[in-house]
């Protein structure tokens, strides 16, 4: 019986051994996807920015109603008057 | 179970109780025995525990903390630090390529290729071929100084000189996520690469040909150490707010990570953000300084386009007289091509004012000298040039004016009638004019490398009698001669005339760092022009620009009036065109004429004060009446549109259903809801 024990208590450990080694690569796994993910979230947030800026470029009120002008009427060239040779 | 049986067994658990034990001894022997083992420079010894194994895989990246924002005062973003990557690679050659010269090189051109594709991988690239042949080429040089390709032979075996690793730059502000994700699947490719992509900071600037003047640009300045080495580069603002200190970045985050042998990431979760950025609110109004912008360029074009020589310069401000906030500062320069060069003519160009200065020196001599606003001036001229001698110097007008008021004397801009006026101020006086409205003296602004006008040093010279002052210099103030301004300082001269007390203008409305807001602070200054000085040369300046004979604004009020706009009474201010002498690039010294014009409006209760100037380095008539004052007055005008159409913004909006309200607020019970 006793012999019976330590043979159980030997494969527990040697069980043990396995799983916590099993855990940790597990871990290490995850750990590198949730490292990818964050880079990727990352990249994403880098382009993000990256576009708004370039929105706030592009779309401005003034342009988009520039835009609209330009759509409306056709652009007036009127010329300065000549003034009198006055200061 | 039989003796030999027993035996085995306990040979067995006797072979497995030694693993213990000599795990045991293994560890007494690392821990104990070699202690200390590993020592290390400047501290104690690596301690040989299963932490310590752990740290040796710890890493760190330094996030640095973004440069300040810079927004206007609506809060549009005028200069912004957005994220980007600055990508490193560890390049290790494999054994393949280190055969021979030849398959070293052949190694080293493909990954740069390889690396240059990644890079392009943009759509949204004009020129995809060009910046690909670019990359390749920065990436080839920097390739070829890492391994020393340019001193290996064509063929042959491959010297043992050449580095096993080497870490190059392969581009910096990388944003463009199909880049990034290109250059991590190159990266995965390959197993001889290992790509860094360190976090940076890419500058942006939204409607950045508009801002260059005001906000500024950032420049790259070599850093070198004692010996002259290059160690680096160094940010610095050469111009506009850009230079303010307060924009500095805050303290740089710490992201902490693992790497295992091949130097793969691992998530630590530790990550310590920077500083957020601070943010500097501007009194600048983005709107409109594009409508400053276009007014003053499309102005200057007209000029060309009208058979005249385009001006060489030109600025246009626009100034809130309540805050004293520059709202718009426009710049023109004909011989820049770029940008950046020609946008600081608003503080860095000096001009000779001419004829605006006239109601500056009427409002002191009114208010110090005795000026009697009743009295008529005899300002009769004689020949064809409509000269006069006053106090021993000819002065010359435009046109012949005969018995004129002050008041008449500004309407009709007579030089003669102002140098009578100005007469009045002896040369204490001049000295307090000239610090009183601020002429020599700094803006004070956060503008590097503005240029200050100032006085001719000759009429302050200490052999000057009162009377030479009077004759010469005194005079020729009265006109605006022997005085160079920029036309920020004009500005702030009406502003300070306008108020009746020294004013200063004001570009920066706040900086909030780490949250917290501090307001610019307000200078108290006591006020020295009464309200009825203020209100005579005021009403001077409203009719200037009316259609009254002689009155010089007379050409913009009719060119507006064709246009359907009635000007009088809406804008008032005071036209000013200067003859001097100034020094053109290839052409030296030439005659220029410069074509001024000062605005406020409304007239009877100003708020908005605009100053136009434009400079032209030829003899041809060019009139600030007819050139100076439209750009001017239509910003002033269009000011006044935008202010109303922001004010019906935030006015409450009637709902047309019944018992509905405005858009997020309630309509007052004065609404016409329901009607």
């Amino acid at each position: 019986m006793k012999w019976l024990l330590c043979g159980l208590t030997f494969a527990l450990a040697v069980g043990l051994a396995i799983a916590t080694a099993a855990i940790r690569a597990g871990n290490t796994l995850v750990k590198r996807q949730i490292e990818e993910e964050r880079e990727r979230i990352e990249w994403r947030r880098v382009e993000r920015q990256r576009l708004h800026v370039l929105a706030l470029n592009e779309v401005t009120p003034e342009r988009l109603a520039q835009q609209l002008r330009a759509l409306a009427e056709p652009a007036s060239t009127a010329a300065p008057a000549e003034a009198s040779p006055w200061q | 179970m039989n003796r030999i049986e027993h035996r085995r067994v306990r040979f067995l658990f006797g072979a497995l109780g030694c693993v213990p034990v000599f795990l045991a001894g293994w560890f007494a022997w690392l821990q104990v025995l070699q202690a200390g083992s590993l020592p290390r420079a400047g501290h104690g010894p690596v301690a040989l525990s299963a932490t310590a194994a752990d740290v040796q895989r710890d890493r760190s990246e330094p996030l640095p903390g973004p440069r300040g924002t810079i927004l206007d005062r609506h809060g549009a973003p005028l200069a912004v630090d957005c994220d980007s990557f600055e990508v490193r690679a560890d390049v290790t050659p494999p054994r393949s390529a280190r055969t021979g010269c030849a398959a070293f090189k052949r190694y080293c051109a493909d990954l740069a290729l390889r690396l240059a594709d990644a890079l392009v991988h943009d759509d949204g690239l004009a020129d995809r071929g060009a910046a690909r042949a670019e990359h390749l080429q920065r990436l080839g040089v920097r390739l070829t100084a890492a391994f020393a390709l340019d001193r290996m032979p064509a063929d042959g075996p491959l010297p043992a000189t050449v580095p096993g690793h080497a870490e190059i730059l392969v581009a910096s502000d990388v944003a463009v996520l199909s880049a990034i994700e290109a250059l991590a699947a190159t990266d995965a490719g390959q197993s001889s690469l290992l790509l860094h992509m360190r976090h940076d900071h890419l500058r942006s600037y939204p409607e950045r040909e508009l801002t260059y003047g005001l906000v500024g640009y950032l420049e790259d300045a070599p850093v070198r150490d004692d010996d002259g080495r290059l160690v680096g580069y160094r940010s610095q603002a050469p111009a506009g707010l850009e230079a303010v200190a307060a924009l500095q970045p805050g303290a740089p985050g710490l992201r902490e990570y693992r790497v295992d042998s091949r130097s793969h990431r691992f998530f630590a979760g530790k990550n310590q953000a920077p500083s957020p950025p601070t943010r500097l609110e501007t009194t600048i109004d983005l709107e409109l300084q594009k409508i400053a912008a276009r007014e003053l360029e499309g102005q200057a074009r007209s000029v060309a386009e009208n058979g005249g020589s385009p001006p060489q310069w030109g600025a246009l401000v626009l100034i809130e007289i309540a805050t004293g906030d520059v709202l718009a500062a426009a710049s023109w320069q004909r011989d820049v091509q770029h940008a950046r060069g020609a946008a600081f003519t608003p503080y860095q160009q000096l001009y000779e004012p001419g004829s605006i200065v006239k109601p500056l020196v009427f409002a002191l001599a009114l208010q110090r000298c005795g000026l009697d606003w009743n009295d008529v001036y005899d300002c009769s001229s004689a020949g064809s040039d409509h000269h006069a001698d006053v106090g021993g110097r000819t002065v010359r007008d435009d046109h012949p004016c005969g018995r004129l008021t002050p008041h008449e004397i500004i309407v009709n801009s007579s030089n003669i009638g102002a140098v009578k006026v100005g007469g009045l101020l002896s040369r204490d006086e001049w000295k307090h004019y000239l610090e009183f409205y601020g002429f020599g003296r700094t803006l004070d602004l956060p503008l590097p490398n503005e240029r200050i006008g100032r006085p001719a040093s000759k009429g302050w010279l200490p052999g000057i009698t009162a009377a030479q002052f009077k004759r010469w210099t005194g005079s020729s103030y009265s006109i605006g001669y022997e005085l160079q301004v920029n036309a920020l300082q004009m500005a702030r001269a009406y502003l300070t005339l306008l108020s009746g007390q020294r004013r200063e203008l004001r570009l920066v409305r706040a900086v909030e760092v780490d949250g917290v807001r501090q307001p610019a602070p307000v200078a108290e200054a006591t006020r020295e022009l009464d309200p009825g000085v203020v209100e005579a040369v005021q009403s001077a300046m409203i009719d200037v620009v009316s259609d009254a004979e002689g009155a010089t604004g007379r050409h913009v009020v009719e060119a507006f009036r064709k246009q359907g706009i009635e000007l009088h009474g809406v804008v008032a201010g005071k036209t000013g065109t200067a003859k001097s002498r100034s020094t053109v690039p290839g052409k030296g010294a030439v005659e220029v004429r410069n074509a001024s014009f000062v605005g406020f409006a409304p007239a009877n209760a100003p708020r908005y004060l605009a100053v136009g100037v434009l400079q032209r380095d030829d003899s041809a008539r060019f009139y600030g009446g007819s050139y100076a004052a439209p750009p001017a007055a239509r910003l002033l005008l269009e000011a006044l549109s935008l202010e109303q159409r922001q004010r019906l913004r935030q006015e409450p909006q009637v709902s047309a259903t019944p018992g509905g309200s405005g858009r997020g607020r309630e309509a007052p019970e004065t609404s016409q809801a329901g009607r």
